[in-house]
């Protein structure tokens, strides 16, 4: 391993300072430009990001964010408009999107003691596929049982805007007959048929 | 003329030590990695979760394997570079055995659960202390042997050790004050918004401080050293060593893009960030560049081709930074493998890369004989970068699809993923392939391991001390003359001959910059909104959150919603900076390994869901990764620490009144018996003296106290 700091003929060796440190050479190249220059942009990049972010409309985390909840009230046809009732459900059970929206929103809460398919869950909740329930008699009164929960029960109120009680009612109310893969015994009595109220 | 000798066996422990501990270190990262490739391997053992080990990786890694490196490469180098012998010999083994300690007490306390609960800072407060204290061991050593040098002018790697030494010591005693509640426990004096913002500024130096200037500063030594050729630049030298210093404190805002910490703080993390950019690149310019005209060795001599990977490691770490930095690409990257992808090209790339070559090089100079076997230097290189391939490849891929999984809508404007599980088990594969890329590297350490060893059997019956000869240091000084204006830089060059003076700038430099965002985080009291309905922990749930602390879950599951549509539609309203008022230490997590349970007291509060989640998770979710936690159904619940606990948390501001702490094991075992009761009616009985129950309150109450009450911001 040769210490020799620097080779003969070098073309740089005016360049070469006087530093010596254990042997270790320093040269006085200059900056190169586009480090500097880049450099320089980094730092005034601050300056109309700050103005666009903090002073000019509708680009902060938060403006976005609002924006993004009213487009997606306004895509579900408004807050208030829908009644979370019986007749709105048996409509929602015929829309495809609604169902859609149903699911997924089942997808991110009703699974975890209802199962992903509706097949209910052992010491949760009761199997969402059969014609037998604890909760409910009529469609209507998935509206309750979503927005109050059953006291007492690992069922609890979920906050959701009256739309997503619809679509979530609607999916769940459509799951009956359908065939899980790891079916609870039924529990609560057997009910008629959905029908308008 | 003065002669001296330099203390070559201090450097020689600090080498054994760091390749030791740092395939102690791998191997736990391997087991980690494999954990979350099949839960099985957590071994059903309390002390082996993940989120037990998870701490003792990140630790060992840090500061054994690449803290022992760093004090190698600082006694070697710093001895030479000032012809001077460590100002004591003593010090310097107190340093060394008392950081072998300190390691040695984090492998005895995080499998035990003991833990602070901050990233990266995890250690209870006595071993804190022990830190402090070994550490001012090791300034006044490195100091002292400043102050005898026998060289006018400290170089740049001497520069990168003293802000090293300075800002490690700020950011460890600032952000691990707390106050001890008892032997190894405590609560962080800071809490919240306030919490996480104290521990981004420290996590973020500490890899500007710790993995960032001392490799610098070992870089700016051996480099030039190994290829026999002058520095590129000393102008490039100056300029990215003080931009370094100063824009770096600043960014670490950047780790908490979207929580509820204040935008102003978000934008300026980002835009220093942004900045840090090419300061950062001075330094990979700087070490390439060196290389001119001996690239030619490069593909020969394998500790250049290790400096040489390392060093571009750290050019696309460090580019790779400030575009996570950038609020829109936080958005995806944030919580997902893509940080885990990017610390590990950092580390295994850039620091694990510069320690073997520095201790190659070493290597046949400490033990004054050939290294034992040559050609397993280049076997070691090539396992250790193709190693690095397969794991980060692997996890940038999980990353990037798992980000993108979150925010997938539909067309009919539904999350594309709803279940969060779906989101984890889509990434197995990937997992499999970096437990490959892990395997390979241990392997590799451990070849350099071996090779060590063999090396250090043929050293010499004594080993030779050379004697050197240098003229003392003239008492009086003249600086150059400070013409040729600001860029000619001898205004520089005189600071260089002023260790005190340089060293009060690098103070300035570090905690200035630490103020400007300190300071308005403190006391801007619109940054945290009060909530009025936001109360503290009953004593069980506190209780409970002491359980979700030591058993790390921190490790897998955030506590911030952030304002982002589909964040919101998967885990309900976002978080409040008014909502973690009363959290010391703040639970903000770093990673979703599992789903964000900040308001999971709203989303699932179903005490016998969990139960049965804790008891064996592949009951309500197939395929999970999370390992069981039968050990707190099983456990008592130890309702007497409550009261001492609440106690500590009351000195630091939490209003418990004192009528709570004399009455907290009543109210605590009231409270049990109503959770009891819910898992009774479920069926689950004889729980109520238990852990879980603790921990069941404390989930039940996540997030849950906005929807108790109309909030009101004041």
């Amino acid at each position: 391993m040769s210490e020799t700091p620097i080779p003969p003929n070098d073309p740089q060796e005016d360049n070469l300072l006087d530093h010596n440190y254990d042997g270790i050479q320093e040269f006085d190249n200059p900056l190169p430009g586009w480090w500097k220059a880049i450099f320089w942009a980094c730092i005034l990049f601050a300056v109309p990001y700050t103005w666009w972010y903090h002073f000019a409309d509708g680009n902060s985390v938060y403006d976005r964010y609002e924006a993004d909840v009213a487009a997606k009230i306004a895509r579900e046809g408004g807050d208030g408009p829908v009644a979370a009732d019986a007749a709105a459900i048996l409509a929602a059970m015929n829309d495809p999107t609604r169902l859609a929206r149903g699911k997924a929103k089942y997808g991110t809460i009703c699974f975890a003691c209802h199962a992903a398919d509706g097949g209910g869950v052992i010491g949760l909740g009761p199997n969402m596929c059969d014609d037998s329930y604890k909760n409910i008699t009529k469609l209507g009164d998935f509206v309750g049982v979503i927005v109050n929960g059953i006291p007492g029960t690992a069922m609890v109120g979920q906050t959701l805007s009256p739309n997503e009680v619809v679509n979530v009612a609607a999916y769940m109310a459509s799951l009956r007959g359908t065939t899980p893969a790891n079916p609870k015994d039924p529990e609560g009595e057997v009910i008629a048929p959905w029908a308008a109220e | 003329m003065e002669r001296f000798s330099y203390n070559d066996a201090i450097v020689r422990k600090f080498v054994f030590a760091s390749i030791g501990w740092g395939i102690v270190g791998l191997l736990v990262g391997v087991i980690i990695a494999l954990q979350l490739a099949d839960s099985r391997f957590n071994l059903g053992l309390e002390w082996t979760s993940f989120g037990r080990l998870r701490p003792l990786h990140t630790n060992a890694v840090i500061f054994a394997f690449a803290g022992n490196g760093i004090f190698a490469a600082v006694y070697y180098s710093t001895q030479r570079l000032v012809k001077a012998r460590v100002f004591s010999d003593a010090l310097s083994n107190i340093h060394f055995w008392g950081w072998q300690l300190i390691i040695l007490s984090a492998a005895l306390t995080f499998p035990f659960g003991f833990t602070s609960g901050k990233e990266y800072a995890e250690l209870e407060w006595p071993i804190d202390i022990a830190i402090a204290v070994i550490w001012v061991i090791f300034a006044i050593n490195f100091f002292g042997t400043l102050a005898r040098r026998r060289e006018r002018h400290l170089y740049v790697a001497i520069w990168f050790y003293i802000a090293t030494i300075i800002a490690i010591a700020v950011l460890h005693i600032f952000n691990s004050l707390a106050i001890p509640a008892g032997p190894l426990k405590s609560y962080s004096l800071y809490a919240g918004v306030e919490d996480a913002f104290m521990q981004w500024w420290y996590g973020h130096n500490a890899v500007a401080f710790f993995l960032t200037t001392p490799f610098l500063g070992l870089m700016y030594y051996f480099m030039p050293k190994a290829a026999g050729r002058p520095v590129f630049s000393y102008k490039l030298s100056i300029l990215h060593f003080w931009s370094l210093v100063f824009i770096y404190i600043w960014a670490g805002p950047h780790h908490l893009h979207y929580t509820a910490l204040p935008e102003w703080a978000s934008t300026l993390g980002m835009l220093f960030s942004v900045m840090l950019w090419m300061p950062s690149w001075g330094g990979m310019l700087n070490g390439l560049l060196t290389l001119r005209g001996a690239w030619d060795r490069v593909a020969t001599d394998p500790i250049l081709k290790f400096f040489v990977v390392g060093i571009t490691f750290y050019g696309m770490s460090t580019f790779e930074g400030p575009l996570l930095s950038v609020k829109a690409v936080n958005s995806l990257s944030h919580y997902s493998d893509w940080t885990i992808a990017h610390v590990h090209a950092g580390t295994l790339g850039w620091v694990g890369f510069m320690i073997y070559g520095m201790v190659y090089w070493l290597m046949p100079r400490l033990f004054q004989t050939k290294v034992a076997k040559p050609a397993w230097v280049n076997l070691h290189f090539w396992m250790s970068t193709v190693g690095i391939v397969f794991y980060i490849v692997a996890i940038y891929i999980a990353g990037l699809s798992q980000g993108l999984m979150w925010r997938s809508f539909t067309a009919e404007g539904t999350l594309q993923y709803p279940d969060f599980l779906q989101t984890v088990t889509n990434l197995n594969s990937m997992y499999w392939l970096r437990v490959i890329g892990g395997v390979l590297y241990l392997s590799g350490a451990i070849l350099g391991g071996i090779n060590l060893l063999l090396t250090w059997k043929t050293r010499p019956a004594t080993y030779e001390v050379p004697v050197f000869e240098a003229p003392a240091l003239a008492k009086n000084f003249t600086p150059a003359p400070s013409n040729g204006g600001f860029m000619a830089m001898n205004w520089h060059r005189n600071w260089e001959g002023k260790p005190f003076k340089f060293t009060v700038w690098v103070v300035i430099a570090v905690v200035s910059a630490s103020l400007f965002e300190i300071i308005p985080t403190f006391v801007i009291e619109s940054n945290v909104p009060t909530i009025a309905s936001v109360k503290p922990y009953s004593p069980l749930e506190l209780a409970g959150r002491d359980i979700y602390i030591a058993e790390g879950c921190y490790n897998c599951h955030s506590q911030m919603v952030r304002p982002l549509h589909f964040e919101t539609e998967r885990f309900g309203e976002y978080s409040k900076a008014g909502e973690f008022v009363y959290d010391h230490p703040f639970q903000w997590g770093s990673r979703r390994i599992g789903p964000d349970l900040h308001r999971i007291g709203v989303r699932n509060p179903s005490a016998v869901w969990h139960l049965r989640h804790f008891n064996n998770p592949q009951d309500t979710s197939v395929g999970t990764m999370m390992p069981s936690y039968q050990h707190l159904l099983a456990k008592d619940l130890d309702f007497e620490v409550i009261p001492r606990n609440m106690t500590a948390l009351k000195s630091i501001g939490v209003p418990y009144t004192e009528e709570e702490i004399l009455g907290a094991v009543v109210a605590a075992k009231s409270q049990a018996s109503v959770v009891a009761q819910e898992l009774a009616n479920g069926g689950q009985n004889g729980y109520e003296s238990k852990k879980v129950v603790a921990l069941i309150a404390y989930l039940q109450r996540l997030g849950t106290d906005i929807t108790n009450d109309t909030a009101e911001a004041k």
